[in-house]
C-alpha cells in the first residue's frame, strides 16, 4: 500500500528535476518569477478563508445535530449530505446559474432598483462562496463524527458544578470536540488547496489556483517537468503547513495518537 | 443560598445541613398525554438525611432526581429547600452536589482541575483553590493524585473523584444517580462503607438513586420505593422489609413469600385478622382495615418460618421439599404446598446443620401475627 501510494510521488519529484532536463530550472523559474508566489499565496489565502468559513457554519450545524434530537439530526444531516450525491460539476454550474447575471440575485436587485447589482461571481467572492457550499458536508461531518460521541453528562455536571450554559460550553463541550474541529480543519484547508474546478468556474482571473496552473502545463502546455514542480512546492507549502498547526496543537493533533504524549 | 461560606472557612464538616422538600412533584413527558414518569411526588427528607429511591427502571427514581437536579422540568408541584423553593433555579444557581452515572469527569481536565472546576465557576482561585481540592483529595483518601487524568484512574477512583469534585463547593444537599454500578462487587461494599461514614460525618443530606435493593438497605436511613411514576412506600430499611405496604414493595425487596387467601374474621387496622389459606385458617396482621371475604395476600419473610417448628398457639401450614440448598450461615428450604404454592424458608444453622431431605412431608410454622396481609 505505502509503495503504491510512494511510487507516483517519487516519480513526480524525480520528473521535477529531470523533465526536459536534468537540473534545477523549474524550480528557479518559479523562484525567479512572482505570479507563482502570488498564485500560491491566493490559493493559500482563499483556502483559510473557506476553512474558517467552514468551522464558523459547520460547528453549529453539527453541534445541533448532536444535541437537538434526532429529528433534527435526520434533517440537518440529510440536508447537509444531499449535495454530495450531486456531481460536483454540475453544483458548480447551478451555482452559475443562481448567482449570475439574470439570475434570481441579481433579478432581485433589479426588482428593488437598487443601483447596479453587485458581481457575485466571477471573483474572489464567487470562488469563496462556491468552495464552502462545496467543503461545508466534510467540515460538518468531521466534527460531528466527534461531537455526537460527547456524553450529554458531561454538560450536566458542569451545569450542576455551577457553570452556566455558556461555560459548561467554553470549558468542558468545546476543549472535547477540539479532535473534530482539527481534523474538519485539515480535511478541509488540504482538499481546498487542491482545489481546480469551483475557482476556474466561479472565480475571476486573479482567483487562479496553483492546481490551475498545474493543468495548464500537463495539458495544453505539456511541460510536465515544471507542472511536477509546481506539485513538489504545493505539497511541500501543505505539509510545512501541516507541521506547524501540529505544533500549535500538541497533542490534540492528528498525526499522534489521540490520549498519547499529553501525560 | 450562602453555600460557600462553610468551604472558605476550611470546615467542611461542620457545614450546616438542609432540608429537602417535595411537593406533589409530577412529571409528563407528553402534555396531553395521561402518562406520568412521575406522579404526586410528596417526600420530606430531614437535614443530614440519607434517603436512596429505590426501584426498576422506569419507576421515575432518577426523573425525580433530575427535576431535583434541574435538569428536568416540572409538570406541576415543587421542589423546596429548607422552605424555599428552589424550582424556578437553573442547576447552576441550586448548589446541589451531583455525581453522575459514570462519573462524568471532565476528560480533558487533570483530577485537580476537575475537583477545582466548581470553585472556578465560583470565582474563587489560586491558593484558596489549590487548599480546597487538596482537602478534598484527602477526605477521599486521594493525596497526590491531583496531576492525573481522570482515564489514568481506576472505576473506584474516579468515582471517588466525582464525589469530591461534587463536595467540594460545600453544596446544600448531595445526589448520586446509581453511582455503583460499574463496580464489581466487592469495590462496591467498600466504598458503600466509605459513602455512608462520609455522609455522616459532614452531615450532608443526600439522596441516592439506585436499583440495587441491598446497597439501599446498607446505604440508608430511609428508603423510598417507587414503581411506574409512583412512591409505593417510605420508611426505614426494618420497615419497608418486615412490613411493606404492598405487594410490589414485598417483592422488590428480598425474597417474600406471597399465599393467596381470603379473610374469614375481619381486622381493624393494626389488627389481627383470620383467612383461609391452602385448606388451613391462618392470622394475620393488618396496617389497614380488611373486612370479611376481602381477598388478601399473606406476606412472610423466609427467615421468619420455622421447618417443624413447635410453639403453642403457632400458626402452621403443610408442605413437601422441593429444595434445600446449604449456603453456609442458612440453608435455603423450598417446600411446595398442598395448593400448589411454593414457599421459599431460610433455615438458619446457628445452631447446627440440619439435614433435609427433598420430598419429604414438612410442617411450616410461624410467631402468631407474623404474617402480614397485603390487600395491593
Amino acid at each position: 500500500m505505502t509503495a503504491a501510494l510512494f511510487y507516483p510521488l517519487s516519480l513526480m519529484v524525480w520528473r521535477s528535476f529531470s523533465d526536459p532536463e536534468l537540473g534545477f530550472q523549474h524550480y528557479l523559474r518559479l523562484a525567479e518569477q512572482p505570479v507563482y508566489l502570488r498564485i500560491t499565496l491566493t490559493t493559500l489565502e482563499v483556502s483559510a478563508i473557506v476553512t474558517l468559513a467552514c468551522l464558523l457554519i459547520g460547528y453549529p450545524v453539527a453541534y445541533a445535530a448532536s444535541n437537538r434530537g434526532p429529528r433534527m439530526r435526520l434533517i440537518l444531516l440529510a440536508t447537509v449530505m444531499m449535495p454530495f450525491w450531486t456531481s460536483l460539476l454540475v453544483r458548480t454550474y447551478a451555482f452559475m446559474v443562481i448567482l449570475g447575471q439574470g439570475g434570481p440575485f441579481t433579478s432581485l436587485f433589479d426588482i428593488l432598483a437598487w443601483q447596479e447589482p453587485p458581481r457575485l461571481i466571477y471573483n474572489r467572492f464567487g470562488a469563496i462562496l462556491g468552495m464552502i457550499y462545496v467543503m461545508l458536508p466534510f467540515m460538518v461531518m468531521t466534527i460531528f463524527a466527534v461531537t455526537s460521541e460527547i456524553d450529554a453528562n458531561y454538560r450536566k455536571a458542569a451545569r450542576s458544578l455551577g457553570a452556566g450554559p455558556w461555560r459548561a460550553f467554553t470549558d468542558v463541550y468545546l476543549p472535547q470536540s477540539y479532535p473534530g474541529i482539527t481534523g474538519g480543519v485539515l480535511l478541509v484547508f488540504i482538499v481546498s488547496i487542491g482545489f481546480y474546478v469551483t475557482p476556474a468556474l466561479l472565480g475571476g482571473r486573479k482567483e487562479t489556483f496553483i492546481a490551475q496552473v498545474i493543468q495548464l502545463n500537463v495539458q495544453e502546455i505539456i511541460n510536465w517537468g515544471f507542472a511536477a514542480g509546481l506539485a513538489v512546492v504545493l505539497l511541500i507549502v501543505t505539509m510545512t503547513l501541516l507541521l506547524v498547526y501540529d505544533r500549535l496543537l500538541g497533542h490534540e493533533s492528528v498525526m499522534r495518537p489521540r490520549g498519547v504524549g499529553s501525560e | 443560598m450562602n453555600a460557600l461560606s462553610p468551604d472558605r472557612q476550611g470546615n467542611m464538616a461542620g457545614a450546616k445541613s438542609h432540608d429537602l422538600k417535595l411537593r406533589d412533584l409530577s412529571k409528563k413527558y407528553d402534555q396531553h398525554g395521561e402518562e406520568y414518569a412521575v406522579h404526586d411526588m410528596n417526600l420530606d427528607v430531614v437535614k443530614g438525611e440519607f434517603v436512596s429511591f429505590l426501584g426498576p427502571s422506569g419507576s421515575g427514581k432518577t426523573t425525580t432526581l433530575m427535576m431535583i437536579a434541574g435538569f428536568e422540568s416540572l409538570t406541576s408541584g415543587d421542589i423546596e429547600i429548607d422552605g424555599r423553593s428552589i424550582a424556578g433555579f437553573p442547576p447552576e444557581k441550586r448548589n446541589i452536589g451531583m455525581v453522575f452515572q459514570n462519573y462524568a469527569l471532565f476528560p480533558k481536565m487533570t483530577v485537580a482541575n476537575n475537583i477545582g472546576f466548581p470553585l472556578k465557576m465560583r470565582g474563587i482561585s489560586g491558593n484558596e483553590r489549590t487548599q480546597a481540592v487538596e482537602r478534598l483529595l484527602n477526605l477521599v483518601d486521594l493525596p497526590g493524585y491531583g496531576h492525573r487524568y481522570p482515564r489514568q484512574l481506576s472505576g473506584g477512583q474516579q468515582q471517588r473523584v466525582a464525589l469530591a469534585r461534587a463536595l467540594v463547593f460545600g453544596p446544600n444537599i448531595l445526589l448520586l444517580d446509581e453511582p455503583m454500578g460499574a463496580l464489581d462487587r466487592k469495590l462496591r461494599e467498600q466504598l458503600q462503607m466509605e459513602l455512608k461514614k462520609l455522609q455522616r460525618s459532614l452531615g450532608i443530606t443526600t439522596i441516592y438513586v439506585t436499583h440495587d435493593q441491598e446497597e439501599a438497605m446498607v446505604l440508608s436511613d430511609r428508603i423510598v420505593i417507587m414503581d411506574q411514576g409512583k412512591v409505593q412506600q417510605v420508611g426505614t430499611p426494618s420497615e419497608v422489609y418486615y412490613q411493606p405496604a404492598n405487594s410490589f414493595a414485598a417483592k422488590f425487596l428480598g425474597v417474600a413469600n406471597m399465599i393467596a387467601g381470603e379473610v374469614v374474621r375481619e381486622s381493624r387496622a393494626g389488627g389481627i385478622g383470620k383467612a383461609a389459606v391452602a385448606g388451613a385458617e391462618l392470622h394475620f396482621y393488618s396496617a389497614n382495615a380488611v373486612p370479611k371475604g376481602a381477598k388478601v395476600d399473606l406476606f412472610l419473610r423466609p427467615e421468619c418460618i420455622a421447618l417443624d417448628g413447635h410453639g403453642d398457639g403457632a400458626d402452621k401450614l403443610e408442605g413437601k421439599i422441593e429444595s434445600a440448598i446449604f449456603v453456609g450461615e442458612a440453608t435455603r428450604v423450598t417446600v411446595r404446598l398442598s395448593d400448589g404454592t411454593l414457599m421459599n424458608v431460610t433455615n438458619s444453622n446457628s445452631s447446627g446443620f440440619v439435614e433435609f431431605a427433598v420430598g419429604n412431608d414438612v410442617t411450616l410454622s410461624w410467631d402468631r401475627g407474623r404474617a402480614l396481609a397485603l390487600t395491593g
